[in-house]
């Protein structure tokens, strides 16, 4: 190859690699040689240890002055061409690329006009020959408010380093409002007496001179300083791709709900009361309310006791009567009334002779109306539609705040009637799911410990302690198997049916004080593991060996292996660090398949709602999906246990 | 001809039958078995425990017991309730 090297494949020049060697200019310089030779041939002298100029203030207070886009500030020092030391007036992009290949952004305004989109650059401004450097010396007066930005940048010393540079340039996603603002299109005003008008638009938000940065320390300091990591970085807001990570969950979203009558009450439950009185449309939606990995919540026995857990069931009932198309079950489901029967005084105690089918006689708690006026023991009132159900739940929330129910209702609007209104603050009362505003404190403030014994902290994300870290722990060292899959999405019991499950535990065991009750939901932390057949047996020994290691305490265990309805091991454990209970499951592959496969199944025959007739079809229906599980060797030798009496 | 009624004690975790703080039953009825548990009411109203105890469940350990022990553990239920309230 003849000729002259080209320069990108001369070797880099070390003082290159300091950005702020283009920068080096002397005003004073600068200007004369502007007036004799456009362009230098070479840096300009810097001082001897970094390279940085000897005197840079000048240069900085005229980059303060420069607001782009503001009136009588549209002129620019433009130092860039004059220092660099390429042959061109300008650096390329591709220039840029060779000189820095490992990356760095230059101030916007020492952006090359070129990189910027060409209709940016009001055509019928630009010169023949393209853009005109501005000189220095015609600028705007400095306002008393520059000398704070000129502090600021001499405090920051507004030298680009190689540790301040942002990535290489390729590497960055390209800010999604990188196109000028209205501000940057708004015309410059002519004004000769300004100086020269400065061509280039300049991108703010791309590359902020020192003089846009924040205080530093600051939020927006951080921030931006995030913006600068490389994509892909742990802390960088950017995925490798280019897409922009979620945020962090916000402290609101994190918040509990408030307890007791505070609480605007639960609108959400309303609703799923409703939607499961109001038809397929509003089955639909309260199908959408069913989480759809909330697959451990149905192993441990979702359905609860009676009235306990209606406002769940009317939800389950119409998710999973939609999904196993069973609209016999759903009409009946939803069209059952419901009685509340929690605090009511009995009629005594009960005789064998007063046993009631579900569904048939009137003491049967498979069905709530959500609408049943208080005080009637009649039919329920008639299904409303969806949007008087709306209407009506407005109202309610404009009677706790203190409004009329109807102030506020415009013309032609559904006006609710004051029974309405009643019978919907009812519906919506904690007593509905039958707990007292204390046991609903009591429930909250016992899910609180359970989230903190889980390990997962106000921001949901794990430290190095609590039950799911050590669980993933013991997981990771597993030879075989591990924590099965989707397992852990939902390690923690959503709060809804938490309270759904300590008001079955209320109803079920009448001789216990709740306060001690709130503690036994055993699976209000849960997890699962899954082997293949061949490693079920040991992997399962070894979980427990592991988890005893953890310093964690088996209480019970199942094998229900030889179920014919429910295939795997189910164990109890306590936490002693925070003396609560969590379950941890133990399958096969294909046993784990058959329970997210029948969960649905599992819903309704546990649902008290149910028919026997149809609940004895449906474990029958059970029994057929769990012989694709067949037990797998030696899982008779891990018998049941049960905790000694303490 | 009655149906036929099965009871369980419902014992937590440390507890024994005898200990039970709540009792369920089933009663196998002409179109099926209906579970029930008895409430502090001294109600039956239908529940899904001995279901949910069948598919595994590990927070409530449920004993078969008889006629004649769900009746005294009734029976002790009724005193205690009625003596707290």
């Amino acid at each position: 190859m003849s000729g002259s090297t080209p320069r990108w494949d001369q070797p880099p020049d070390p003082r290159e690699s300091t950005v702020d060697l283009p920068r080096v200019v002397d005003p004073q310089q600068s200007s004369l040689q502007q007036a004799s030779s456009p362009q230098p041939s070479s840096p300009q002298p810097s001082s001897p240890q970094h390279g940085r100029p000897a005197t840079p203030g000048p240069e900085r207070a005229d980059r303060a002055r420069f607001r782009p886009g503001e009136p009588g500030t549209a002129a620019r020092p433009a130092t860039f061409p004059a220092a660099l030391p390429v042959a061109g007036p300008y650096l390329t992009a591709a220039d840029l690329r060779a000189r820095y290949p490992h990356g760095l952004r230059l101030p916007a305004e020492r952006l090359p006009a070129e990189r910027l989109p060409a209709e940016r650059l009001p055509a019928d401004d630009v010169p023949p020959g393209g853009p005109q450097e501005p000189e220095l010396g015609h600028l705007a007066p400095l306002p008393a408010v520059e000398q704070a930005r000129d502090d600021d940048a001499r405090r920051d010393d507004g030298l680009l380093s190689l540790d301040r540079a942002p990535g290489p340039l390729h590497d960055r996603p390209v800010p999604q409002d990188y196109a000028p603002s209205p501000q940057e299109d708004r015309p410059v005003p002519q004004d000769d007496s300004a100086g020269p008008r400065d061509y280039r638009p300049v991108p703010q938000d791309y590359a902020p001179s020192p003089q846009d940065r924040p205080v530093a320390g600051s939020l927006g300091d951080l921030l931006r300083r995030l913006e600068l990591l490389p994509a892909g970085h742990p802390s960088s807001p950017y995925e490798d791709d280019g897409s922009r990570k979620p945020g962090p969950p916000r402290l609101r979203h994190l918040e509990l709900p408030l307890s007791g009558d505070e609480r605007d009450t639960d609108a959400r439950s309303w609703r799923t009361g409703a939607a499961g009185t109001v038809g397929a449309q509003s089955r639909e939606s309260a199908t959408a309310v069913l989480p759809a990995a909330d697959w451990l919540a149905s192993s441990a026995g979702l359905a609860g006791a009676g009235s306990a857990t209606d406002n769940g069931s009317a939800t389950r009932n119409g998710s999973a009567a939609e999904n196993n198309s069973l609209p016999g079950l759903a009409a009946t489901a939803d069209l059952a009334p419901r009685r509340d029967v929690i605090g009511q005084p009995g009629p005594g105690p009960a005789e064998p002779d007063q046993v009631s089918t579900a569904g048939g006689a009137a003491d049967s708690a498979t069905a709530l109306s959500r609408r049943m006026v208080p005080g009637s023991d009649g039919p329920p009132a008639d299904p409303a539609p969806a949007e008087d159900a709306t209407a009506a739940e407005d109202a309610t929330a404009a009677v706790r705040n203190g409004r009329a129910a109807t102030t506020d209702a415009a013309p032609g609007d559904a006006e609710p009637t004051l029974a309405r209104v009643l019978a919907v603050a009812d519906a919506a009362e904690p007593r509905a799911r039958g707990l007292t505003a204390e046991q609903e404190r009591l429930a909250d403030s016992a899910l609180t410990r359970f989230r903190t014994a889980e390990g997962r902290n106000v921001f949901g994300s794990y430290g190095a302690s609590g039950i799911t870290p050590a669980i993933l722990r013991v997981a990771a060292q597993l030879p075989a198997g591990g924590l099965a899959r989707g397992s852990d999405q939902n390690t923690l019991k959503e709060a809804e049916r938490f309270r759904e499950k300590f008001a079955s535990l209320i109803a079920r065991n009448p001789d216990l004080p709740a306060e001690q009750l709130v503690t036994r939901v055993c699976d209000a932390v849960r997890y699962a593991f899954t082997f293949e057949p061949t490693d079920y047996t040991d992997g399962t020994w070894l979980v427990h060996r592991r988890l005893k290691a953890q310093g964690f305490e088996l209480e019970v265990r199942r094998n229900r292996w030889d179920s014919p309805e429910y295939k795997g091991i189910r164990t109890q454990w306590r936490d002693p660090a925070h003396d609560l209970p969590f379950e941890v499951q133990f399958h096969t592959t294909a046993s784990w398949d058959v329970l997210r496969r029948t969960h649905e199944t599992y819903l309704m025959i546990t649902d008290p709602a149910t028919p026997p007739a149809e609940r004895a079809r449906l474990r029958a229906r059970q029994v057929a999906a769990s012989t694709a599980a067949p037990a797998p060797p030696r899982c008779a030798e891990i018998s049941d246990f049960r905790m000694a009496l303490r | 001809m009655p149906a036929e009624i099965q009871y369980y004690a419902i014992a937590m975790p440390g507890r024994t039958a005898a200990t039970a703080a709540g009792l369920a039953r089933r009663t196998f009825a002409a179109d099926g078995p209906v579970d029930q548990t008895l409430r502090r009411d001294l109600t039956w109203q239908p529940d899904s425990a001995i279901v949910e105890w069948e598919y595994g469940d590990v927070g409530a350990e449920l004993v078969k017991v008889g006629e004649a022990e769900a009746e005294q553990l009734i029976a002790t239920f009724r005193a205690r309730w009625e003596e707290r309230a």
